[in-house]
């Protein structure tokens, strides 16, 4: 295990790289795979999911980078600073570190919500990236804002489960709709793999396949609600989704 | 600033040591260990853990926050040592790395409420700690506190459906799937007035410095300000240590006023260690 910083000196990101242990089908790993967090709580909520998800595919042999966006988690900045291009910057940067780390010249990205999204907007231009998986992604911002606050915008920076939005941010946010941004671009293999059957995710999954994109959406149920938060702070580790998740990393015909 | 990640100790725990910039270091001043609460990350609840260790880190403080074994990125702890020590143990091991790298000896530790406890405890069995911080730490209710907590609701009919509600179906109130969730492993237990009693006279007779900090998220325990020196009258903590508390705030200090509260008071009570040798009694 290594945790370092990367990225920009002025800002640099936190990462956490561990190699995979060689005993899956490929004997020396040639796999590698970025975990994209979400944000907010739902960061705190998924560490231990993506530890988890980390560890397996480690045993399967595949190298594992994930790591913390700026004016997230431990990186630098604070969190009114934080702002969607930056975040983007922030994926090409861990793609980039992950390849010159586990020294190949492809990989596959994980996100979950944000995540997601953000891995797949950054992907759009990466020829290095081979498959993306999308877990609960959030579709767009105006989705997700209508969930986290539904009574309405509200004006300068808001305190959304301890973390602040500022305005500026928000807009970033509301501004994403993958629906529409991903129908142009490098036709990367997408799979979408969800605990619920939202009408999105099939909107989602239709503007892939209409853009060239082979792809797929699985639903799993599963209980919990990334954006519900327990008060003295709990995990939620969607068991069957992770499984899935390793199941499809590793699977070289997928 | 400077911040760097690392792997220390004999169980490999995972952590992220703040330094200030070297002009701004306070020479002779303790470092700062914070520990986990829960299953939470090193980062805290709403990363207040983060913020913690840069403002510290401003005012000239070293800090490591880092994960126990198990918890967060650190590993099982694979030696034999006993679940219930394995919080001080991995707190003296914290301060001994911060004692090599850092050149300090002398130490102010914290957390949130396991972390709160576990520091607690650190500091009881390690004389090095000079500072003791802590978020709903161990507290006792008072007559008072049962006064504030039933009376409004002696003459409130909804608190008497709701209690009726509770006693006929218990299950349809609490009914949550489990298998998917990981509640802190760690079972907060309140030991015995008295022992905490003693464990804080103990502290302060050694010139620990306290800073108290209760929320409204744990109004089960704990409801006034004044609660925390009046279960303990004879320590006289309302002069001897630093106590806020917020009723509308919750346990994991979601609000970002509140978040703001806490770190000014931090930021306040830690400059009382920078060049001593022992923190004074607050007045």
């Amino acid at each position: 295990m290594n945790p370092f910083f990367f990225g920009r000196s002025e800002r640099p990101l936190f990462g956490l790289f561990t190699r995979g242990r060689g005993s899956g089908r490929v004997a020396t790993a040639e796999r590698a795979v970025l975990l994209c967090y979400p944000i907010g709580s739902e960061y705190l909520r998924a560490h231990r999911a993506f530890r988890q998800l980390n560890t397996l595919l480690n045993r399967g042999g595949t190298h594992v980078l994930r790591f913390d966006y700026s004016c997230t988690g431990d990186s630098a900045g604070a969190g009114v600073e934080a702002s969607v291009p930056e975040w983007l910057d922030d994926v090409d940067w861990a793609i980039d570190e992950l390849l010159d780390t586990a020294g190949t010249d492809s990989i596959d990205v994980v996100g979950l919500r944000w995540g997601a999204a953000f891995a797949a907007l950054a992907a759009r231009e990466r020829d290095e990236v081979r498959r993306l998986i999308l877990w609960d992604p959030v579709v767009s911002g105006s989705e997700y804002f209508d969930e986290v606050l539904p009574e309405g915008p509200p004006t300068g920076t808001v305190g959304i489960e301890g973390y602040p939005f500022t305005e500026g941010l928000r807009e970033g946010l509301l501004g994403v709709d993958l629906r529409r941004q991903l129908a142009e671009g490098r036709a990367i293999p997408t799979d979408i793999v969800a605990a619920d059957d939202r009408p999105s995710f099939h909107e989602l999954s239709a503007a892939l396949i209409e853009a060239g994109r082979p792809s797929r959406l699985d639903v799993v149920p599963s209980p919990g609600d990334w954006s519900q938060v327990d008060p003295f702070g709990d995990a939620l580790i969607p068991q069957d989704i992770i499984r899935i998740l390793v199941e499809r990393l590793q699977d070289d015909d997928a | 600033m400077r911040e760097r990640a690392l792997v220390f100790g004999p169980a490999n725990l995972v952590g992220i040591l703040t330094q200030p910039d070297p002009e701004r270091a306070q020479k002779g001043a303790p470092g700062f260990v914070i520990l986990n609460s829960g299953i939470l990350h090193r980062v805290g609840a709403s990363r207040l853990y983060v913020r913690l260790a840069r403002v510290l880190a401003e005012e000239g403080f070293t800090t490591l926050r880092f994960d126990f074994s198990g918890v967060g990125d650190s590993d099982v702890r694979r030696d034999a040592i006993p679940v219930e020590e394995r919080f001080v143990t991995e707190t003296r091991e914290a301060m001994d790395y911060v004692a090599e790298v850092a050149g300090v000896d002398r130490f102010v530790v914290g957390g949130l409420c396991s972390g709160a406890d576990g520091a607690f405890f650190s500091s009881l069995q390690d004389d090095r700690i000079v500072g003791l911080w802590q978020i709903d730490a161990f507290c006792y209710r008072t007559p008072r506190y049962y006064r504030r907590r039933y009376l409004p609701k002696l003459v409130d009919p909804k608190a008497w459906a709701h209690s009726i509600k509770v006693r006929v179906a218990p299950d349809e109130m609490e009914a949550r799937d489990d298998e998917q969730f990981v509640k802190p492993e760690y079972r907060r237990i309140f030991p015995p007035k008295e022992i905490v009693g003693e464990g804080l006279e103990t502290l302060l007779d050694r010139g620990v410095g306290l800073y108290f900090f209760f929320t409204g998220g744990q109004d089960e325990h704990y409801n006034y300000a004044e609660q925390h020196a009046e279960s303990f009258p004879k320590l006289k903590l309302d002069r001897r240590a630093r106590i806020r508390f917020i009723g509308a705030c919750t346990h994991m200090v979601t609000e970002l006023d509140h978040q703001r509260v806490f770190l000014d008071d931090m930021r306040e009570w830690a400059l009382q260690f920078g060049d001593r040798a022992a923190a004074p009694a607050l007045t």
